[in-house]
């Protein structure tokens, strides 16, 4: 898994005053990371920063694995925070997970579509897709529906993985050398083309990738990110659209695919059961629902109308529509608004 | 602060994270622990103090090359430039940090401050790629940016350009004739009747030709453009629309046109495609050729296009030849209909051979047998006006392709090779431009300084050992290990050769002496030395034989090994695969199981479909019956001479997938033709319903039944019971259709109490719902008998029906039609399904009544006061389906419509919608 920045800064706080430089050199050092190589001089919580972005950043992710160590650790709160982060909890009015409207401390609010579509993931049989599609090139949810997916596949018992494409330019041998290592499978089966070919030959290693599909020994849900950047380019999507096709078509037993920011039409007559969704910012009645969900969780319930008042309330405070900066503040605020209205608060 | 702001504790940022997200708003991406605020305190004592409050607005950088850097989330990266507002201080805050990453975005972003004048059509893609995201950043906040849809247009282009470059870039000699047609076909006065065919062989030069006229001649007219490759696995040449689909999304974007604009129609296209469903071709919605569609298209291109001329290249027509006639007409009658329904667009299709389906199309006039190989003739083709007239490309002119060879070599050795010497070579190979190029790779892998020292050493063997070898498979010859050039030939009958291939499988039958100091290694690296012969497989590292010395080898292999030998690698081949798993192996297995005639049960036994790609070029090379079984599992359709002498069961796979495919393509007459060849059917005949649908678009409904009652005599008495309740339901729906209802219910009592013995579920729901309707249309006031059966075909409609109903969307449209006023989910199915069907008046009033109650989506107040008690505005209606609603709100609709509660009158309003669909369908 990939911490992002306020999960690796919680967790290096949580260090910071629970542990010592020498026990984190040591549990690097178990890693295989030599700490004072890449954080030379750095204090405690730095450290632990400069450790946790080092792992996140390898391919696949070793983040895991130093939040099992945690675990298994002596000390109590780290051993909590690090579970939390390995398996984090969530909150559903109906107890079903595909309900949730709390990942963690995130909001997730409404998105009917996608919650429906990925009963195609929990609930699969032969006439279930492999794929789902989450087109959106604007802010919108996009980032939070991979914290959804990872969600859904750690209740299913898959395992979520995420290839992310911002401010990468890769070509379709990297994009598949990156989809080998997050699936456990060995790059060197990728064929190396000789004959300088053109860029958008990529049946050797669509065909490599098909051979690998039954070497996976986990259940997986493969999401890739931001297809929708510019700097992702039409061979790499061709490359993207030919995995997708080739796990629809196949359905192995152990691999599900997620592509976030498709926007392409697919007019593949052969891929009519892909799932798509659009990723998009939730209205202010929708928040009002959800912070009533939220708050009936506490001691202290909204009703409808007083929810949809404090949802208006937040709303009024941005233009309509709401620009990017608005959706993320906007954002921000509902998690915050949600926090104290499930501990009984209310304005 | 207000009361909310109070409970929220909303806080004002610290003034010292300010100065930090300045500083990193105007860097691509910056470390953490080496950022400098844009003033105040740089220590790090400072920056640790602001770390934990950086860093969750921000996110790491991904690309492992740059581990260790974070970039600023774009809201708040805005909202420190929008701090900033000027250049002035966006460039103070750059000074903060001059060691700063000198990313390409960076780069461009600097450029911007700098107001640096960009010539888009200078930049390279990245570059444009990351002006584009530059901009975003500080969008509304400077002024004087580069228009974000000029960039965008230049990155569509160069997305189209670079393989154009990469092709043309290469060395490319004459063809000025050619060019000078290809320009005057495109920009000369008047449009040719028909689209340009170019043709010609593997390696001769057509794409380069193509490329080298776009690069030079077209894009610096300004012309918008599309390349379409068949061989792209997004293209179906037997869905002539995903060609369509793929002109509009390449197209827009170079004109400048807004997505959501072009999504509508993409959206069209997409439903339209998602409507067909295999075996209920009458009622599948949808023409021949979708004129109306393709009209509708041409019209808003034509807007985009605002005077300029817009170019279509088709490349790899052969990809679709191969599939045979039943696809190839259906294509390039659509073909013929886009091109002429948009005045600015000009045509070229490129192939490997001129299609006597085109030359019928467009060049009857001429009176010449198109099905004859005389349609290449140049008397015949010089009888067609230029610039239209098919443009054979052939080898280049002696001049030209020494010309070639001199500048394919290094520039310091070509201009040292003697005009005789490039002759010796031309003579040798000839002058096709793909060997020629090859030719000189060859020379020069064998070291050019050697022509210096060795000169005619060197030349003498490169002539004789390897060109030579090239095209007149006289490579053997000159294979000096006898080991190596026995596993050449006859070991040419595996198709890879690896190591293991050659021990297990060739060893023996080809007596080859392997030592432990010379075994199957070394035979395997030597024979890949062999470069005339032989090419490696990025795949898998196997050799293969270069398919033109193969196929002609393999021509003559029975008059040189003894067919004992032959058989024995065969068989032995099949051994070593079978142990092993996966396509490769699958497939080749397959290929000597051909070869050897196995029969039928075995080959089914051991098809993979994954090895059909591997298969392809396999077609060709085994015995006509093979070839029949192999044709079946590859979706090809084999000539008609072939097809007449096969078996019963193999003729009737053919004709059937001939005959659906004419269908399909509204081609009654065509499909009845392959289906008259034989009158005999087996008892499982799938040949009755394709029969019975023939004759149904026809209008011979009485022959229709005839056919159907035949086969469900056959199908009853064969126990194919499913078979049976499908053609009782088509002699159904042919009765209701042209208004006897009551004869209609006499085959539908049939049907229901055959479908009793059925556990076919989905066979099941259709009995029901074609007895519900028709129940309907009988008996109105009966509804106590119509909820029993309505009941029944709900309780079949589970999520997982409903799910498996997207591959029968007629069935989809009838389920709604009966049901969807109880069941909002079946209404959403539908509409996300089939989209929004607005093509007869009656469907058109219902959705219009039906849409204006929707209170969830951006209906436009015009289509909501446009349906009045009188009527509904139906062009209003149209337009707004087609070209206002985009894929994104017409999902937005399902979504709504499977909100709303059951029984409602929006709903009730939906299920007229659908009847009205259901009735268009079944008149046809």
């Amino acid at each position: 898994m990939v911490l992002d920045g306020t999960q690796i800064v919680r967790l290096a706080e949580e260090i910071e005053a629970q542990s010592s430089v020498p026990n984190l050199t040591l549990q690097a050092d178990s890693l295989g990371v030599n700490l004072p190589n890449i954080a030379p001089g750095l204090t405690l919580r730095e450290s632990a920063i400069k450790l946790l972005d080092h792992l996140n950043s390898q391919v696949p992710p070793r983040t895991d694995e130093f939040l099992q160590l945690l675990t298994n650790g002596p000390n109590a709160r780290l051993r909590t925070a690090a579970s939390e982060l390995l398996t984090p909890t969530f909150y559903s009015p109906t107890g079903n997970p595909h309900g949730a409207i709390l990942l963690g401390r995130t909001a997730f609010v409404a998105r009917d579509d996608l919650r429906s579509r990925l009963h195609e993931f929990t609930n699969y049989s032969p006439s279930t897709t492999r794929v789902l599609v989450i087109r959106g090139d604007k802010p919108g949810g996009k980032s939070y529906s991979w914290q959804f997916l990872r969600h859904l596949a750690s209740v299913s018992g898959a395992y979520a993985v995420t290839l992310r494409l911002k401010g990468t330019s890769y070509t379709p041998r990297e994009l598949f050398e990156q989809v080998f290592l997050l699936l456990g499978l060995n790059p060197a089966e990728i064929p190396t083309l000789t004959d300088d070919p053109q860029l958008t030959k990529i049946d050797p290693y669509i065909n490599a990738f098909k051979g690998q599909l039954s070497k996976l020994t986990r259940r997986y849900w493969l999401v890739i990110d931001d297809i929708n950047e510019k700097t992702v380019t039409p061979p790499v999507l061709n490359a993207l659209y030919a995995i997708a096709y080739s796990v629809e078509d196949l359905k192995p037993a152990n691999l599900w695919i997620a592509l976030i920011g498709y926007n392409l039409p697919i007019a593949d007559p052969d891929l009519r059961f892909i799932a798509d969704d659009y990723a998009e910012f939730p209205t202010a009645d929708l928040v009002g629902k959800h912070l009533e969900l939220v708050a009936a969780r506490g001691p202290n319930p909204l009703n409808t109308v007083r929810a949809q008042e404090i949802a208006n309330l937040l709303f009024s405070k941005f233009p309509n529509p709401l620009d990017k900066e608005a959706m993320i503040k906007l954002t921000r605020l509902v998690e915050s608004a949600g926090e104290k209205l499930e501990r009984g608060l209310q304005p | 602060m207000d009361e909310l702001d109070r409970f929220l504790e909303v806080q004002t940022p610290e003034p010292d994270l300010e100065q930090y997200t300045r500083a990193a708003a105007v860097l691509w991406a910056f470390d953490p622990f080496k950022l400098n605020p844009v003033s105040g305190d740089k220590g790090s004592v400072a920056r640790d103090d602001v770390l934990s409050s950086l860093l969750p607005l921000c996110e790491s950088v991904s690309n492992a090359a740059a581990e260790g850097l974070w970039t600023l989330l774009l809201p708040h990266r805005r909202e420190a430039l929008k701090a900033l507002a000027t250049r002035e201080e966006m460039k103070k805050a750059l000074d903060a940090n001059p060691d700063r990453p000198q990313t390409t975005f960076q780069i461009m972003f600097e450029q911007l401050l700098a107001r640096e004048d960009q010539n888009l059509d200078q930049l390279s893609r990245d570059e444009l790629a990351a002006t584009l995201e530059v901009l975003e950043w500080v969008e509304d906040i400077l002024e004087g940016l580069p228009e974000e849809t000029a960039v965008r247009s230049a990155l569509a282009r160069s997305d189209l350009v670079s393989p154009m470059e990469r092709l043309a870039g290469e060395v490319f000699v004459g063809r000025e004739e050619e060019l000078v047609q290809l320009h005057a076909y495109v920009f000369g006065v008047g449009k040719s009747a028909a689209p340009l065919f170019v043709f010609g062989t593997g390696g001769v030069g057509k794409s380069t030709l193509l490329a080298r006229f776009m690069l030079k001649d077209a894009l610096t007219h300004d012309v918008a453009f599309a390349y379409v490759d068949i061989d792209r696995s997004i293209i179906r040449p037997d869905q002539p629309l995903t060609v369509l689909l793929d002109f509009i999304v390449q197209l827009y974007p170079q004109l400048g046109v807004a997505p959501e604009i072009a999504d509508s129609i993409v959206k069209e296209i997409t439903h339209a495609i998602a409507r067909y469903e295999s075996g209920r071709y009458f009622e599948s919605a949808g023409a021949y050729i979708p004129v109306e569609l393709i009209e509708f298209c041409a019209r808003n291109v034509r807007q985009w296009l605002n005077g300029r001329t817009a170019l279509l290249i088709v490349d790899t027509m052969e990809e679709a030849q191969f599939l045979g006639g039943d696809v190839m007409w259906p294509l390039v009658e659509f073909i013929s209909v886009l091109d002429h329904s948009l005045e600015e667009l000009r045509t070229i299709l490129v192939g490997r051979a001129l299609p006597a389906e085109y030359m019928n199309q467009f060049f009857n006039y001429l009176g010449v047998n198109t099905w004859s190989k005389d349609i290449e003739d140049p008397e015949i083709l010089n009888s067609i006006p230029l610039p239209g007239r098919p443009l054979n490309l052939t080898e280049l002119a002696p001049e030209e392709a020494r010309r070639l060879l001199r500048f394919a070599l290094p520039p310091d050795t070509g201009g040292t090779l003697s005009d005789e010497d490039l002759n010796d070579v031309i003579g040798l190979v000839g002058r096709n431009p793909m060997v020629l190029k090859l030719a000189a790779r060859l020379m020069q892998d064998e070291g050019l300084e050697k022509l210096r020292s060795e000169r005619s050493e060197l030349f003498a063997r490169l002539k004789a050992e390897k060109i030579q070898a090239l095209l007149y498979g006289r490579i053997l010859r000159h294979v000096h290990d006898d080991e190596v050039r026995k596993v050449a030939y006859p070991g040419l009958i595996v198709r890879r050769i690896t190591p293991e291939v050659i021990r297990d499988v060739l060893a023996e039958p080809c007596k080859l002496e392997l030592r432990q100091d010379y075994d199957a290694y070394n035979i395997f690296y030597r024979l890949a030395r062999e470069k005339a012969l032989i090419f490696m497989d990025a795949a898998d590292n196997s050799l293969h034989h270069r398919p033109d010395v193969r196929r002609s080898m393999l021509e003559d292999l029975n008059d040189h090994i003894e067919p004992a030998v032959i058989k024995d690698i065969d068989s032995r081949a099949v051994e070593f695969y079978s142990k092993q798993t996966g396509a490769i192996a699958r497939a080749e297995e397959i290929y000597h199981r051909l070869r050897l005639g196995e029969n039928e049960s075995i080959l089914n036994e051991r098809w993979l479909q994954e090895a059909a790609p591997l298969l392809q070029g396999a077609i060709n090379e085994v015995a006509a019956e093979q070839r029949l079984w192999l044709a079946e599992h590859l979706n090809v359709t084999l000539d008609d001479a072939t097809r007449e002498a096969a078996s019963q069961e193999a003729w009737e796979k053919q004709a059937a997938r001939s005959a659906d495919r004419y269908l399909n393509a509204r081609l009654p007459e065509d499909a009845l033709q392959v289906l008259h060849e034989r009158a005999t059917r087996l008892p499982r005949s799938n040949l009755y319903a394709l029969e019975t649908e023939a004759y149904r678009f026809l209008k011979k409904y009485d022959e229709a039944l005839d056919i159907a009652r035949k086969g469900v005599e056959s199908a009853s008495k064969a126990g194919a019971i499913d078979m049976a309740i499908e053609l009782l339901l088509k002699m159904v729906v042919i009765e209701e259709g042209r208004g006897n209802l009551s004869s209609a219910e006499v085959f539908l009592k049939e049907a229901d109490a055959v479908s009793a013995h059925s556990s076919d579920q989905i066979l099941r729901l259709r009995v029901l719902i074609t007895h519900v309707r028709l129940q309907r249309q009988l008996r109105p006031a009966e509804w106590e008998e119509r909820a029993i059966l309505k009941m029944e075909a709900s309780a079949i409609v589970s999520d997982s029906t409903l799910r498996e109903l997207r591959d029968y969307p007629v069935l989809l449209r009838e389920v709604a039609a009966e049901l969807s006023k109880q069941d909002s989910r079946i209404a959403a199915a539908a509409l996300e399904t089939l989209g929004v069907e607005v093509a007869t008046d009656a469907q058109a009033e219902a959705f219009g009544r039906a849409v204006a109650n929707v209170t969830n989506i951006d209906t436009p107040e015009t289509i909501r006061s446009s349906v009045t008690a009188k009527g509904v505005d139906l062009d209003e209606i149209r337009k707004w389906a087609k070209e206002g609603l985009t894929s994104r709100e017409a999902r937005r609709l399902s979504s709504s419509v499977a909100a709303l509660a059951a029984d409602s009158t929006t709903l009730s309003d939906f299920r007229e919608y659908f009847r009205a669909g259901v009735s268009s369908a079944l008149k046809g």
